[in-house]
């Protein structure tokens, strides 16, 4: 064992800690409670207590979280699908409930402490949920989609970010990646969201309009977290989907019918 | 786009080039706990950029000081940026790299390359400001330092008047 007096590190530990926790009245209803907790873009979690009648202590963020993660989801995401269902064992396992839009521990004194713990693991938690996904989606989707389909079709026959310049304006719709085709060129597009959704119908349909040539290969993220308006009309307009990268037995299947392979 | 190779430089064209907004009665929409508005915003010139500004207002009562407008880059290939949101003074806020605190005040968040290479969150460095105090002075600041058009609300232009002149 090392020789440290457990005693003195805990009493350090505890004024560490308790220094960096502060109460100040917000309004005559509202206390705000400081805590060094932030979210990944420095702002600080936004905790408060309300007294309540019965001595109840309610802990809440009046609502912050989700309005801070609305900044760059959409919310209602959050209520739908394997979203909600994460969204929901978050708010289970750390007991917090939610009343219109604020999470929220009703608490006493005693658990005054670890209740505020609580309630900064329910908002990291549900704050990860839309960082990951949004990792996922926008960052780590396209290395893997590139990965994929390297496995399949040699660099040589792949043109990145291509136009096709025999279309007005052709720099307004970027196509992913042109394959060299077996009947015609093959162009690849990956869609990681509803954005890019609406983005990759339009380009197709310009496309058509413009009578080129080429077959389309469309693949998602997820296709079961598009919302059917907008996959109907991806669909009129697209040749072949591929509905996520974990798929990939079908993706090169797919690819290999449409590709030059060598 | 990987965001790993975007520059100062080129989140300063994004933030400086001149922008319309395309739906400007765009109507505000309630969400459980507070109301947004997003507009569609166009660059002006002819490299096609497309944004989107955001509007937050907490609703909850003694919440006022709860609110955030922002600038965010729409890039062609799906992905987004947030290029710079000014917040209320309900929370203080850490610049974690210069380990730099905030109090509460109004402070304006803004991309930088150096949060992104750092592997931080973009728009994780933020300014003090007075130059706002409620959420529609914030958008007044955010347009003109955005070089937006086309959000002309009575309400708008009224504090224009108050704020500009």
């Amino acid at each position: 064992m090392m020789n440290i007096d457990v005693d003195i590190l805990q009493k350090t530990l505890c004024d560490a800690m308790c220094g960096e926790v502060r109460v100040r009245e917000k309004t005559p209803e509202i206390l705000a409670v400081d805590t060094p907790f932030t979210f990944p873009d420095g702002d600080q979690y936004q905790l408060y207590i309300k007294v309540l009648p019965g001595g109840i202590l309610r802990l809440t963020d009046m609502g912050h979280t989700l309005m801070h993660l609305s900044y760059e989801h959409d919310i209602d995401r959050f209520r739908e699908g394997t979203r909600s269902m994460l969204f929901d064992k978050i708010k289970s396992e750390t007991s917090v409930d939610e009343r219109e839009g604020a999470l929220c521990i009703d608490s006493s004194p005693d658990h005054l402490a670890i209740d505020i713990f609580r309630l900064g693991q329910a908002i990291t938690s549900i704050s990860d949920l839309g960082f990951l996904k949004r990792s996922r989606v926008e960052s780590t989707f396209y290395d893997d989609l590139r990965e994929s389909l390297f496995r399949v079709v040699p660099a040589e026959k792949v043109r990145k970010d291509y136009l096709y310049e025999s279309m007005d304006n052709a720099s307004d719709y970027p196509i992913d990646y042109r394959i060299e085709g077996r009947e015609a060129p093959v162009f690849l597009f990956g869609i990681p969201n509803r954005d890019k959704a609406k983005t990759v119908t339009i380009i197709l349909e310009h496309l058509l309009r413009a009578n080129a040539a080429f077959e389309s290969i469309l693949v998602f993220s997820d296709q079961s977290s598009l919302p059917r308006a907008d996959l109907a009309r991806l669909t009129n307009v697209s040749d072949t989907m591929i509905s996520s990268l974990d798929a990939e037995s079908d993706f090169r299947r797919k690819l290999e019918k449409m590709a030059q392979l060598n | 786009m990987a965001f790993e190779s975007i520059t100062d430089e080129f989140i300063e064209e994004l933030i400086g080039c001149r922008k319309m907004v395309i739906n400007p009665k765009t109507r505000d929409v309630n969400k459980p706990g507070h109301k947004q508005v997003n507009y569609i915003v166009k660059a002006l010139d002819d490299s096609g950029h497309k944004f989107e500004l955001f509007t937050r207002q907490n609703l909850a009562e003694g919440m006022e000081d709860d609110f955030s407008c922002g600038l965010r880059w729409l890039a062609s290939n799906g992905e987004s940026l947030i290029l710079c949101r000014y917040n209320g003074s309900s929370h203080p806020h850490r610049n974690k790299i210069e380990n730099q605190a905030l109090g509460l005040i109004c402070h304006i968040h803004r991309a930088t390359e150096r949060y992104i290479t750092a592997n931080q969150k973009p728009d994780g460095f933020a300014y003090e400001t007075d130059n706002y105090q409620s959420l529609q002075e914030a958008v007044l600041c955010l347009v003109r330092d955005c070089r937006i058009d086309g959000l002309l609300t009575d309400t708008v232009e009224t504090n224009q008047i108050d704020l500009f002149t």
